[in-house]
């Protein structure tokens, strides 16, 4: 088997991995954070079991965000390819990564916009890899600014730092 | 009072959705299987189903198919983590067979999802 083929299935297996996972853990976060909330309405405001009760919702609602985040971001792997929104897709991809990734220090942000035509999922993961790169210098800080402009007949995201993305665009928008 | 059936296999999950749905004045029944939801809608009427999607034997998207089969046209609401049967799921939605919940879903999200289920 070649080093490619390893790789891809390795990939592929994480990414059943993550999906089972994200799965698992949704139902018990359902109880946890729906139980909270119920048990926020039954405390007494100004208690320090409401104070309690209101940590354990805030927290629950928080881990809820990255996990959907996550399993909207897997569902887009099984969309097919077609038309789409360049600039909406690299403000998810914004979003997903201030999450997940550690940006304390880091403003993330997306200028531009063009309708490309390409795999969702494919090109969420190109931009997920170009913010990712971006980040890596462990001292980053300031501000990691996506930035999507036309060139001929195709669309281009440039992350701050010099990563660079090309996909065929079907009409530029800005 | 809107009568709902509640079916998950998940506990938890089941018994939760039947608390908030009681606290938002409907009158739910859970149940743990697709296969006691049909006993039961054999015996008594309801106005509304929710269901998981994964669940073991007959998944959310067999019994809703099943539910149709039989000619009980009343609305379906899907609860899925997303990770089993996305095709299907999504495809009985766009055929207006469902509508669908996200898990981890809000008490909220869940009250919007079942009140938007009723009233169409």
């Amino acid at each position: 088997m070649s080093y490619d083929d390893r790789e891809t299935r390795s990939l592929r297996t994480l990414g059943l991995l993550l999906r089972g996972a994200l799965h698992e853990v949704s139902n018990p976060l359902v109880g946890l954070m729906g139980t909270a909330e119920l048990a926020l309405d039954q405390a007494e405001p100004g208690t320090k079991l409401h104070d309690r009760i209101g940590l354990i919702h805030r927290t629950s609602t928080e881990i809820a965000g990255i996990v959907r985040a996550l399993q909207a971001f897997t569902r887009l792997q099984d969309e097919p390819p077609g038309a789409f929104s360049l600039g909406e897709a690299a403000a998810e991809a914004v979003a997903l990564v201030d999450l997940v990734l550690p940006t304390h220090n880091v403003t993330l942000t997306v200028t531009g916009d063009a309708t490309v035509v390409g795999t969702p999922g494919d090109v969420r993961c190109s931009l997920v890899e170009l913010l990712a790169d971006a980040l890596e210098p462990s001292d980053s800080r300031g501000e990691i600014a996506l930035t999507i402009r036309s060139e001929g007949t195709d669309a281009v995201v440039t992350a701050t730092g010099g990563g660079e993305l090309r996909l065929p665009a079907a009409e530029v928008v800005a | 009072m809107s009568r709902i059936l509640v079916v998950d296999d998940e506990e938890v999950v089941r018994e939760l959705t039947v608390e908030i749905l009681k606290r938002s004045g409907y009158e739910p029944h859970g149940v743990p299987s697709a296969k006691d939801a049909l006993e039961l809608l054999d015996e008594e009427p309801f106005d509304l189903v929710v269901s998981d999607v994964v669940m073991p034997e007959m998944t959310g998207v067999e019994f809703l198919y099943e539910l149709r089969r039989r000619r009980l046209e009343l609305p379906v609401v899907l609860m899925t983590g997303g990770s089993k049967e996305p095709e299907r799921t999504t495809r009985a939605v766009e055929l207006g067979a469902c509508s669908l919940i996200y898990k981890p879903f809000t008490n909220t999200e869940l009250t919007a999802a079942v009140s938007a289920a009723l009233e169409s």
